[in-house]
């Protein structure tokens, strides 16, 4: 670093003014700065975002995830440009590995989201230092601009999701009438009802635009800590009494210095002649005001004092923790009790499935077995003798379905027609009467839909040779 | 590298008498927090309006509240910057809260012309679709951080209040040392900032740039820390008896 190369006027700024400097910065190299930052973050967020193109909300976190990267070589550009360098793009080449690797863990994973980054990566890039040696310089460099370099990190996101906004807004704008099918056509099938389901096209362009608004404003953001960082040092180390000093030095040359010197010796000469120093030290330490008084003021140890109980807060958080623990382990308690059929499943092999649960509607009529008299057969003669001929088939048909689910394991679904029922019925064999079943459907068929009523005797020979147990009447 | 390309953020302005003043720049940042108290106290100003004006609208009519309150938003959307800013502080209250003024590119105070066409340009700065991006670039993109606003009608917004340095001022040395040679007023200031600031600093540091000044103080360490010191007792002293 050399002060006398700075290029930029350095004096002891307000916290305020020290951002605008940043900002000045940025903005006199600003081609630049933006170049760095996509040469930086290009290629690996190219790739990133083939491999993300389905999902641009995710590619939009990652990439905000490794902005610091470009903001590294932003920094690196214009803290370079402010000593008189100007980087060369082959130093910018090998620069953007570093910045990818240099303390990974430290700036990506841990400190990703600490408010202080614009202004302590200065203190990690600059000055390289680590370790300790890193956390004390960090304390002394942000104790000056503090609250301004918190509200450039909150405000940085927010501005660059605004600025997003309103490069979309510009591009709407800019879109010839007519031109935009794809666009119109998405926008159209956007339904305000379901407002985040996005069409693809409208995510993909916002997301685009942030990420531009983004990289506009991590520039001077990244600017703006830059400037607190060096008004900070200016102030902490007077670099601005030290370029004035260097000047007048300059301007008096080497010439001066025999002459100032001899001058010096002259003055400081008859200054000790007059009176030694330390003398008067001694004299005027030997006063009464100087001498030291001890006080000793016992404080009762267990007296309540006016500041806050501190045991009380440390028992009121042990209590909260404690809380939290009970609650998350009942939480995590209650979540298995209600999903404990998952775990009998598994420690069954999962190879019994769970029963589909069995059909209760058929044709649009009830066959549960709860809805059905216990004795059908009995009951359907009954009906076909007062005449109801259509109520009597149709109870004696329910009940055959009913009981062909329940005992017999058929799988009827709730769709099927006669035809389908049938069919599953003789599939399954012997044990559910398929030819009695037969029977049934053609004499049930035939009643409602052909309106042909079978003879009396035909009607009494189903209920009589009923099958599937349960009170054979007639 | 000439003084004349540094980057700064005060800008010299030459007044007729040949007296140069620097004006402090304000950039965007604190620029976008005035606008958004001044957002926040015309929408409480509207709220409350609006509760008196619909109160009010039992007796008068609804429709004419209506009118009145639509009358208001206009007024206070349009005004509210302009009347502030061509007043005597030359800051919307929001700008006064943060120690922001608008003024002349020159320095003096704007005049009622100057407050109208900054302010309605403000529909211009504020697109596309009001996210203001039109002027936040062309406020990043200029030396005085102007808005369009600002460009069309020559003015500037600076840093009112100055902030008092708060150095901790170190105690006088015992001797005053008169100058060997003639100083510019440039290198007094930096010798009077010297002493006013060294309490800000460490030791070796102190030491380092008194170092810079060896030709003045002829000693280097210590001994240099202190003598330039004395000088700039010296120099105090002398503008004290003037």
């Amino acid at each position: 670093m050399q002060l006398d190369r700075v290029t930029a006027e350095i004096r002891p700024r307000s916290d305020w003014e020290a951002v605008d400097l940043g900002f000045a910065m940025v903005r006199r190299s600003f081609w630049r700065c933006i170049a760095v930052w996509w040469l930086a973050l290009g290629v690996p967020m190219a790739l990133a975002g083939c491999l993300l193109w389905q999902y641009p909300l995710v590619f939009l976190v990652v990439f905000w995830w490794c902005k610091p990267v470009g903001s590294r070589m932003v920094l690196f550009e214009i803290s370079r440009r402010l000593f008189g360098e100007e980087p060369g793009w082959r130093a910018i080449w090998r620069e953007i590995p570093r910045a990818w690797v240099r303390r990974f863990f430290y700036r990506l994973l841990w400190a990703r989201f600490s408010p202080w980054l614009p202004v302590t990566m200065a203190v990690e890039d600059l000055e390289g230092l680590r370790g300790k040696l890193y956390q004390q310089r960090c304390g002394q460099v942000v104790r000056r601009g503090e609250g301004v370099v918190m509200w450039l990190y909150l405000i940085s996101d927010i501005a660059a999701a605004w600025l997003g906004l309103g490069i979309l807004g510009l591009l709407m704008m800019l879109i010839p009438e007519g031109q935009a099918s794809a666009w119109q056509l998405a926008v159209e099938s956007w339904d305000p009802e379901v407002p985040w389901d996005l069409p693809e096209i409208i995510t993909r362009t916002v997301v685009g635009c942030v990420i531009v608004g983004m990289s506009l404003t991590d520039a001077f953001v990244t600017g703006g800590g830059f400037g607190v960082y060096i008004n900070n040092r200016t102030w902490i180390e007077g670099w601005d009494v030290e370029l004035a000093f260097r000047r007048m030095a300059q301007r008096l040359g080497k010439g001066a210095v025999l002459v100032i010197s001899l001058f010096m010796v002259c003055q400081f000469a008859r200054a000790e002649e007059v009176r030694m120093p330390h003398e008067v030290i001694q004299e005027v330490k030997a006063d009464e005001a100087f001498k030291v008084h001890t006080v000793t003021d016992k404080v009762p140890k267990n007296s309540s004092g006016s500041g806050l109980p501190v045991e009380w807060v440390g028992t009121l958080m042990q209590l909260f923790a404690i809380c939290a623990v009970v609650l998350l382990v009942g939480g995590i308690g209650w979540v298995i009790w209600k999903n404990r059929h998952l775990f009998l499943m598994g420690s069954r092999g999962g190879k019994e499935p769970l029963p589909a649960p069995k059909a209760r509607v058929v044709l649009g009529m009830e066959v549960a077995a709860d809805s059905l008299p216990v004795d059908v057969p009995s009951a359907a003669w009954a009906l076909w003798r007062q005449g109801r001929h259509q109520e009597a088939l149709g109870l004696l048909y329910r009940g055959a379905i009913s009981r062909v689910i329940e005992s017999g394991g058929v799988e009827i679904q709730e769709s099927d027609t006669e035809g389908d029922c049938l069919r599953r019925v003789e599939k399954v064999g012997a044990a559910v009467h398929p030819g009695y079943f037969r029977g049934i459907t053609g004499a049930w068929s035939q009643l409602a839909y052909a309106g042909v009523s079978p003879r009396d005797e035909q009607v009494e020979a189903l209920c009589r040779e009923w099958p599937f147990g349960e009170g054979r009447g007639g | 590298m000439s003084a004349h390309e540094k980057l700064d953020t005060l800008q010299a302005v030459e007044l007729a008498e040949g007296i140069e003043i620097r004006l402090r720049m304000a950039g965007p940042m604190l620029r976008a927090g005035a606008y958004s108290l001044d957002l926040l106290i015309r929408s409480t100003a509207l709220t409350v309006g609006g509760v008196i004006v619909s109160f009010a609208g039992i007796a008068i009519g609804e429709r004419v509240a209506g009118g009145v309150m639509l009358l208001a938003w206009f007024l206070l959307d349009w005004l509210y910057p302009v009347v502030f800013e061509a007043g005597k502080r030359g800051a919307t209250p929001g700008k006064r809260i943060l120690g922001l003024r608008v003024v002349q590119a020159t320095g003096s105070p704007i005049t009622f012309g100057q407050a109208v066409v900054r302010n309605f340009l403000r529909f211009i700065d504020g697109m596309p679709f009001f996210t203001y991006g039109f002027g936040l670039t062309s406020c990043l993109a200029t030396r005085r951080f102007q808005r369009l606003g600002d460009l069309a009608a020559g003015t500037v917004v600076i840093y009112d209040r100055v902030v008092s340095p708060q150095a901790r001022v170190p105690p006088p040395p015992l001797t005053a040392v008169p100058l060997p040679v003639g100083l510019t007023a440039d290198e007094l200031r930096g010798l009077a900032l010297f002493r006013e600031r060294a309490g800000l600093w460490s030791e070796g540091r102190r030491a380092e740039i008194a170092d810079q000044a060896a030709v003045l103080s002829g000693a280097t360490g210590e001994v240099g820390v202190n003598r330039l010191m004395a000088m700039a007792h010296w120099i105090q002293e002398k503008r004290r008896e003037r």
